[in-house]
């Protein structure tokens, strides 16, 4: 809608970049990062068109965009973790090609991941220098001395003031994130990629990090900063980069006040028409949330009624998944109550709460929902078997009655019921285990990212499916970063920033903007 | 002009599902031919051993092959569902051998053969209990877990009876005789046993909602655990029944030999596993079936019952064997790979 996809040329730098005149006189001024024209695809799926990104030497270039805008996808690529099917990479002016991570290592990128990969057992100076021993090997033999002493200095550079031979399973998770900052740093980088850095941080070890990251770029060493908390982008970064839909959408200067216009970007304005068949009256409170807190996440209160799809927001990492876990009996919660039909619902396993009927469906298709190697019909009766066998037996007269019925109802495409799941596309087998779900009487319905991954027409299908069956009086809890899908199919929105519903908002009153600053905190103070 | 055609009707729904159908069947094949594959070997060696000796296709040798597998085919029933269930049980061959020590002592006491029988399975069963506690609740790998109670068991029996032989007491011998040596028709009663137990395997693997719980809980415990599956208590019910399996088979044993020794069953772990494996069940769990380990099974005694047959040295016997096992896991490795391979 608004700026074109602006590919950022040398041209468009802001002053600290050397002059065009400088060029090829000393090493210093080039840029220290240098992508052009990066693209990659899976599947068919274009997730990268053509991105640029120029990353002066000193300079901190916060990268911005929803989820699955493609900034995973670069940084994989900028930091040797997936290969590029086109574009270049130059680090200091020199081309490089990026096989794995170690290439992109010793070419000067360092790389600092939201996932801590650093091995707990390990010493601080064993995780710095993990599968570049050799450079302290003499015969085969490690000199310890040497390899602690080249610890300490690069601990010295990342400001933290301990000993090189501490274990990493001792320490604070800020400070685990400095000795990874330090690691990043071991090979000269002349680029220094940070990847969520702050989302387990503590405000103080957040500070902590920036005083780091202000200190290499004040050395010349260039920053990408990626991380969804807009204010903090604005705090620490030069520049913001916006990408959406595998393109770099626009380019602001990092400052407080222009973080409205990079959530605009963010998320293209106006929405779709919404076409509403079902009612808007919902019915009792089923399920209702009192001061629940679970999985370390602070405590929230919410609740949904029957006839009622209740749409929770938020940025990953909020929280909004531990309270859909926590409802469904997966996570137990720290402290709080819940309560099903005015009832005392403390669900000790799934298992439990599919009794009380609740359900709720994983974000995780392959890992918790999908049961691979089975068929579409094994897959969709999982659970059927309680309530269709007599003494066990399986009445497969009614389960073949119930998957022709599903596969109909849910449109599910496969050649037969007898095919291996593991051959449907994402969307069909999503449409399974949905069905699988709602084969039985359910009071709460629980949805994780009910439409990620799956194509358009499958989404479609998947939420009118969900509004017939919420017609009929299901309490459904949709979690889900996808705006547009809330606006159109839920009633409530909620939206989760640090393990609590901060605001709540009618589908009338939502639009991206107001959903996007209430969940990044862009709006506050 | 076909191909045309093809083109658009696949352009209808979202592109992948074009190949699925095409792509499903081959793996289907896939999975059927590797099955085939060690029913064709079986069937040459049956080939090649019958031409070899003429005493080979004989009913009363077909019996004896049926004879040996009945023991370890009753235990290889309880392994077999325990790995579809995603869970490994090391310790059958100390349970069979511990049941015989057991059984063996309550018959010279004079205790009535039915009820030693009924205690020792029972007895199996909280074996299993036991193992599936230690695998489920303290989250001790399944194969530490049994390793740990196989080494004590064992132990435990060698100590109880001085590394002696218990032999069976008098006290209805005719049922131990019967058990151990007595026919249905032409057929061994252990054979009928296994035939029996192999079927109700199967039927409960099959047709019950339990069964159908065991494959997905193999082929996904998280899945299945957020589908309102009892994950864990599932899996200890697997060891149960593993161990009252192998209880089972530790009491066909001992009355074929008319005693219980701490050294009975030695090593069956491996022949079980062998048998399982070379019957095609997936040591990764979900994927597999009692019918198979049926075949796993009779080939294996097949092989050693031939090779003594024809008169090749028993040394051979493990080289063949090993040779036969490694073959089938291969298949087995390259079939997971299969299945996974767009990861």
């Amino acid at each position: 809608m608004t700026t074109p996809s602006a590919v950022l040329r040398d041209e468009d730098q802001p002053g600290r970049r050397a002059q065009p005149g400088d060029l090829g006189q000393t090493q210093n001024s080039h840029p220290a990062l240098e992508a052009s024209g990066i693209t990659k695809s899976f599947s068919g799926v274009q997730a990268l068109r053509g991105v640029s990104l120029v990353v002066a030497r000193g300079e901190i270039v916060g990268l911005a965009g929803a989820n699955g805008a493609g900034k995973s996808t670069l940084v994989n690529i900028i930091t040797g973790v997936l290969p590029p099917d086109g574009g270049t990479v130059k680090v200091a002016g020199r081309d490089v090609r990026l096989n794995s991570v170690q290439d992109a290592q010793r070419s000067g990128i360092g790389t600092v991941r939201q996932e801590l990969d650093l091995v707990p057992a390990l010493s601080v100076a064993e995780n710095i220098f993990l599968g570049d021993e050799t450079r302290f090997t003499r015969f085969g033999v490690l000199d310890v001395a040497s390899m602690r002493s080249a610890a300490s200095a690069l601990l010295a550079r990342v400001g933290l003031g301990l000993l090189a031979t501490e274990l990493v399973a001792s320490l604070s998770i800020g400070d685990r994130q400095l000795v990874a900052a330090a690691r990043a740093l071991r090979d000269a980088a002349s680029v220094l990629i940070l990847d969520e850095p702050t989302s387990s941080l503590s405000p103080f070890e957040s500070q902590r990090l920036y005083d780091v990251i202000r200190r290499l770029s004040a050395a010349g060493v260039g920053v990408v900063f990626i991380s969804h908390r807009l204010p903090e982008v604005a705090e620490i970064c030069d520049r913001v980069v916006v990408m959406r839909d595998g393109l770099v959408a626009a380019e602001f200067p990092a400052e407080r006040e222009r973080m409205a216009e990079v959530v605009d970007v963010m998320v293209p304005g106006v929405t779709g028409a919404t076409d509403r068949s079902r009612s808007a009256d919902p019915g009792e409170v089923v399920l209702r949330l009192n001061g629940v807190a679970a999985a370390g996440k602070s405590s929230t209160d919410l609740t949904v009624r029957a006839g009622e799809i209740v749409g929770l927001f938020g940025l990953v990492g909020s929280g909004r998944s531990t309270i859909g876990r926590a409802v469904a009996g997966i996570v137990p919660l720290d402290s709080g109550t819940m309560a099903l039909r005015g009832r005392p619902y403390a669900p000790k396993s799934p298992a439990d709460g599919f009794r009380r009927g609740v359900a709720y469906l994983s974000e995780d298709r392959r890992g918790e929902s999908v049961l691979p190697g089975l068929t579409v019909s094994e897959n969709l009766a999982l659970r059927l078997p309680q309530q269709t066998s007599r003494w066990g037996l399986v009445r497969f007269d009614r389960v073949r009655d119930l998957v022709r019925r599903s596969m109909t109802k849910f449109k599910i495409r496969a050649s037969s019921p007898s095919t291996s799941i593991d051959t449907l596309s994402g969307g069909n087998q999503q449409k399974v285990l949905l069905a699988r779900l709602l084969a039985e009487e359910l009071s709460v319905l629980v949805l994780d990212e009910p439409t990620h991954g799956i194509d358009v027409s499958a989404k479609r299908e998947l939420l009118r499916t969900l509004d017939q069956f919420t017609e009929q009086g299901l309490a459904v809890l949709m979690i889900s970063s996808d705006v547009p899908e809330l606006i159109t199919s839920a009633d409530r929105i909620l939206v989760v920033r640090d393990g609590r519903v901060h605001e709540e908002f009618s589908w009338q009153d939502s639009d991206e903007r107001t959903l996007m600053s209430a969940a990044t905190g862009g709006t506050e103070r | 002009m076909s191909e045309d055609t093809v083109t658009r009707s696949a352009g209808a729904g979202p592109e992948v599902s074009a190949q699925e159908p095409r792509r499903s069947t081959l793996l289907r094949l896939r999975e059927r031919l590797s099955g085939l594959t060690v029913f064709l070997v079986f069937v040459l060696a049956v080939v090649w051993f019958a031409s070899q000796s003429p005493t080979f296709l004989t009913v009363d040798n077909v019996r004896i092959i049926l004879l040996q597998s009945s023991v370890l085919g009753v235990a290889a029933v309880g392994a077999t569902m325990a790995l579809i269930g995603g869970r490994l049980d090391i310790s059958q061959g100390a349970v069979i051998s511990v049941i015989g020590v057991l059984v063996a002592t309550f018959s010279a006491g004079g205790m009535n053969p039915y009820l030693a029988i009924a205690i020792s399975l029972a007895a199996g069963a909280a074996l299993g209990a036991v193992n599936g506690l230690l695998s489920e609740a303290f989250v001790i790998p399944a194969f530490i877990a049994t390793l740990g109670t196989a080494l004590i068991l064992r132990g435990a029996a060698q100590v109880y009876t001085q590394g002696q032989s218990v032999a069976l007491g008098s006290e209805g011998a005719e049922v131990w005789r019967a058990l151990g040596l007595g026919r249905v028709g032409p057929v061994p009663v252990s054979v009928v046993i296994m035939v029996i137990v192999f079927g109700v395997a199967w039927f409960v693997m099959r047709r019950t909602a339990w069964g159908m719980r065991t494959y997905a809980v193999g082929s996904s415990a998280r899945a299945s655990r957020v589908a309102g599956v009892r994950v864990r208590r599932h899996r200890i019910q697997l060891f149960v029944a593993a161990g009252a399996l192998s209880a089972l088979a530790g009491v066909l044993l001992a009355a074929r030999l008319g005693s219980g020794a701490p050294n009975n069953g030695q090593g069956a772990e491996f022949d079980i596993f062998a048998a399982v494996v070379l019957g095609g069940t997936s040591l990764f769990g979900g994927r597999g079936g009692i019918p198979r380990t049926f075949l796993g099974i009779v080939f294996l005694a097949t092989l050693s019952n031939g090779l003594v047959i024809t008169n090749v040295s028993s040394f051979y016997q493990g080289i063949v064997t090993g040779t036969v096992l490694l073959g089938a896991l291969a298949l087995d490795r390259l079939r997971a790979r299969s299945v996974n391979d767009d990861e």
